[in-house]
């Protein structure tokens, strides 16, 4: 318990982490599969290192440290870390196990040493470096200028293949197996197991290619899932005593016990060939690592990894590697079906995403390489800019906003053939038939009529809110109380929107609507398109247009003052400049919102009413999209948090610090 | 560590927050529960329940566009309709219950519950088999009684300490919030009424029906209580 807080408490640490932070980079091999990059001076200095102490000291960290002999005087600069450089975070990983390590820079290993003396005593490594044993299947390596804890988890797949099942001894047993065959005298012994897995010759490499079989792989053959399944399979009549006697035997209960048992006893061998297998290729990873016989991550990733580091960076090398290892083609039924991933490509190249505090404001921003053709075809399908009109829409009154801009009449046209090209490889057997669709469809749509009748901008606007009556069901009763039903009307109050698009056609939208009201579906009035709610729970829905707009909106009062270019109120200028800079564009002004949910009634329950009410001293919080920056797609998540002199990261350490001492 | 991560809670409420509110309004505050009771002098008679949304359609279709709020599941009107038949056919099995009938207005958001009874005790089993499928404790709260040589009727109710605790949980407004939601019972006799015991209850202008209509929040915090005995003449 004590080596997992100190373990937990370490990667905290590593957070905030004399070695130049360009070396510990290099110590990240060119295969990671993602890489977190922690800048600890930057992280101690905006959260205020005395805040920061508080909060481990409230945490019971430093209790434990004390209690475990260490004397940290509640100070994390006496922790033997270098709180003045960059900690990394690493995951690789192969087919049969994925290693992941944190590596942190040290300004004292004596101090350091402190902290683990309840772990475990160290021992000389390699290189220079000491070990200390962590949990199953974990190390803590580390010298005068670095800590390195690394890890290893089993593939849950790898051993599913029985020829690698079998080289290395382990069996697969289904509970239902009879005893007296899911006995194997050759994997009686686990000791043996694990001695010839010592002995045997590994180099140094996990990959199933390699590494030498542990033990003899004398395996016996899987059996039946279930007795009444091998019951099935013989002829009953002639072997009646047989299956008498059996069914004998299966109704005594010590015949379930043994067949439990020995499905124990195998589980635990085969995890005892598992364990002794991760652990092995632990300690020849952690070997690999610090004899430096790797090739590390590239002069360009580095510098990915480090220019303008933030708070804390996740940087993917290979998103579309990664992408692919997350998807499921590569099973059987895929491959039957015909999917290749070879020919599968999403066209991203890396990936990174970035904490950033800029004053009062926490940002969360990511963007992802894209691939030539990828990025010219992004460039035209961002290719919009906002129509100015919907700049007067953005109001002091509006609550949150949504936009969008996209260039319709490049994504009809390209849109085809980027399926074709990205995705093909996942279309199986019916690729040809599903491209050439896709060319008549290219062919079928005139993209520029259709970019004439919506060319890809949009708006949808929250503003404020208004009463609207409703009507309900309630009951009359007469003198002898008997109740009748009738319907009644009351005033609710709700938030108003309006949805909005540029339409420099809008022939099509005008003669549907007139058609719907031909058709009595709605009705028209003072050049607004009404229709009424069939259902309860739905709104009534009003459709204006306006110049070259489409207006839709649950609220008619909204419509007819627009219609009759009615100002609806000051200028939003942040929300103007915030839909202008971007290609999409999404903000809540947070402030509005405890004054809001109070006019309309809501109670956000008792364990949210602080929450909500401290809501009003927040600013915005934005969801934007430059589209395509340089090579890249951008995009951002910024919250406005309440002004306080130590900005983003105190206020919500202040925030921790408050429930802890409630 | 633990306790920091515990804490981190309310940050990550916020924007929880965020998300959740801005989506829906609020789980439904304004409803109408009306029960109606048509009893025969040898005990047996008629039953209908009412549930009335229609005063918060516009919430509870929010609400059904979510799948769930504050971690409580939203069902679908799928669901809800699955349940009203199970519930309906439960009703149909219990000994004693007959001509049972049912509607769905998802409209405006109403359900309605009727059947004929042989004897008041298939009212409580009834409840008692509900409550089982529904795991609540409210049949212990209600109860009814019939003597029909004493030609009383009455009802028993507790209300459970254990609603105010769960009541409080939504928030400090309630009262306001649930100002429009009430409790109503009617219950008709073929003979006329001698006496009632509850303060708040009316007797009709015929003397053969007992009105009481309550609002939500004072059953819950015990303000007013169901329970009444009614006698009739003999």
């Amino acid at each position: 318990m004590k080596s997992k807080i100190l373990l937990i408490g370490l990667a905290c640490l590593s957070l905030m982490g004399t070695v130049k932070s360009q070396d510990l980079v290099k110590l990240i091999p060119e295969d990671a599969e993602i890489i977190a990059a922690f800048n600890v001076k930057e992280i101690v200095q905006k959260a205020n290192a005395n805040k920061l102490n508080e909060l481990l000291q409230k945490a019971g960290l430093f209790k434990q440290l004390e209690k475990s002999g260490a004397s940290v005087g509640n100070d994390i600069k006496n922790l033997g870390i270098d709180l003045s450089q960059t900690s990394y975070f690493y995951n690789r990983k192969t087919d049969s196990v994925s290693f992941l390590e944190f590596i942190f820079p040290l300004s004292n290993k004596v101090q350091f040493e402190k902290l683990l003396h309840d772990v475990g005593e160290p021992k000389p490594f390699a290189n220079g470096y000491s070990s200390i044993g962590m949990k199953a299947g974990s190390v803590l390596v580390y010298n005068d200028r670095v800590a390195r804890f690394i890890s290893s988890t089993m593939s849950t797949t790898f051993f599913e293949n029985d020829s690698v099942a079998n080289r290395y001894g382990i069996k697969k047993v289904a509970y239902m197996a009879p005893a007296a065959d899911a006995y194997s005298p050759e994997l009686d012994s686990t000791t043996a197991v694990v001695d010839s897995a010592t002995a045997a010759v590994v180099a140094w490499d996990e990959d199933e290619k390699v590494l030498e079989p542990l033990s003899p792989p004398v395996i016996v053959e899987s059996v039946p899932d279930t007795v009444i399944a091998q019951a099935d399979a013989v002829d009953i009549a002639a072997d009646a005593a047989v299956a008498a006697a059996e069914a004998v035997e299966m109704h005594d209960p010590s015949y379930y016990d043994s067949l439990y048992t020995e499905y124990e006893n195998q589980n635990r061998k085969n995890d005892s060939i598992r364990n002794a297998l991760r652990d092995k290729w632990l300690l020849g990873e952690a070997t690999r690592l610090l004899s430096a016989s790797y090739k590390p991550l590239s002069v360009s990733d580095q510098e990915k990894v480090l220019k303008n580091l933030g708070l804390i960076r996740l940087y993917v090398p290979h998103v579309e590697e990664l992408y692919r290892g997350l998807m499921p083609y590569k099973t059987i039924p895929y491959l039957y079906m015909g999917i290749n991933m070879d020919k599968f490509k999403t066209g991203y190249k890396d990936g990174m995403l970035d904490l950033l505090q800029d004053g009062n404001v926490l940002r969360l921003r990511g963007s992802m390489g894209l691939d030539k053709d990828l990025v010219e075809m992004s460039k035209r399908l961002y290719a919009r800019k906002p129509n100015g009109k919907f700049n007067k829409y953005l109001t002091d009154k509006t609550l949150g906003f949504f936009n969008v801009n996209i260039n319709s009449e490049a994504y009809l046209r390209d849109m085809p053939s980027y399926t074709a090209k990205y995705y093909s490889g996942l279309l199986g057997p019916q690729q040809d038939l599903v491209e050439w669709g896709l060319m008549a469809l290219e062919v079928a749509l005139d993209e520029k009529a259709i970019a004439q009748v919506m060319p890809g901008d949009h708006l949808f606007v929250v503003n404020g809110l208004r009463k609207f009556r409703k009507e309900y069901i309630d009951y009359s009763y007469d003198d002898d109380y008997n109740s009748t039903e009738v319907k009644k009307t009351k005033d609710e109050t709700l938030p108003v929107f309006i949805w909005m698009f540029t339409s420099k056609d809008q022939r099509l939208f005008r003669k549907g609507l007139d058609l719907a009201v031909a058709k009595t579906f709605g009705k028209i009035q003072d050049g607004i398109y009404a229709f009424s709610s069939k259902k309860g729970l739905d709104f009534p829905m009003y459709v204006l247009l306006k110049d070259d707009l489409v207006m839709v909106s649950n609220d008619s009062l909204s419509l007819h003052d627009i219609r009759q270019n009615k100002t609806a109120g000051t200028a939003n200028k942040d929300f103007i400049k915030l839909m202008k800079q971007n290609k999409m564009s999404a903000a809540i002004d947070l402030q509005k919102l405890p004054a809001m949910l109070k006019e309309m009634g809501v109670s956000p329950g008792r364990q949210w009413e602080q929450t909500v009410a401290q809501l009003n001293q927040y600013g915005s919080t934005a969801i934007t999209s430059k589209g395509i920056v340089g090579n890249r797609m951008e995009a951002e998540i910024s919250t406005k948090l309440p002004e306080t002199k130590e900005g983003a990261i105190g206020y919500m350490i202040d925030q921790i610090l408050r429930e802890i001492s409630k | 560590m633990k306790r920091v991560f515990k804490l981190k809670e309310p940050l990550n409420r916020f924007y929880v927050v965020v998300c959740a509110l801005l989506m829906t309004f609020t789980l439904s505050s304004c409803f109408d529960f009306v029960e109606q009771i048509d009893l025969k002098p040898n005990g047996s008679g008629h039953i209908a329940a009412t549930l009335n949304l229609s005063k918060s359609k516009t919430k509870v279709s929010s609400l059904m566009k979510m799948k769930s709020i504050k971690g409580i599941q939203i069902p679908t009107q799928a669901e809800m309709e699955k349940e009203i038949k199970a519930a309906v056919q439960l009703l149909k099995q219990t000994k004693g219950i007959s001509n049972v009938q049912y509607q769905t207005d998802f409209t405006n958001f109403i359900v309605n519950i009727s059947c004929d009874f042989s004897q008041i005790e298939s009212l409580n089993a009834f409840s008692d088999i509900l409550a089982n499928r529904f795991k609540t404790k409210i049949s212990n709260s209600n109860r009814y009684y019939y003597n029909a040589q004493t030609n009383i009727f009455e009802r028993k109710f507790v209300a459970s300490s254990n609603w105010k605790a769960k009541f409080n949980q939504l928030g400090s407004d309630n009262t306001t919030q649930f100002a429009d939601a009430f409790y109503t019972q009617i219950v008709r006799f073929e003979k006329t009424i001698v006496a009632q015991d509850n303060s708040k209850a009316k007797v009709a202008g015929n003397k053969k029906g007992v009105l009481l209509k309550l609002p939500f929040t004072d059953l819950v915090y015990g303000k007013s209580t169901l329970a009444n005995k009614i006698t009739l003449t003999k």
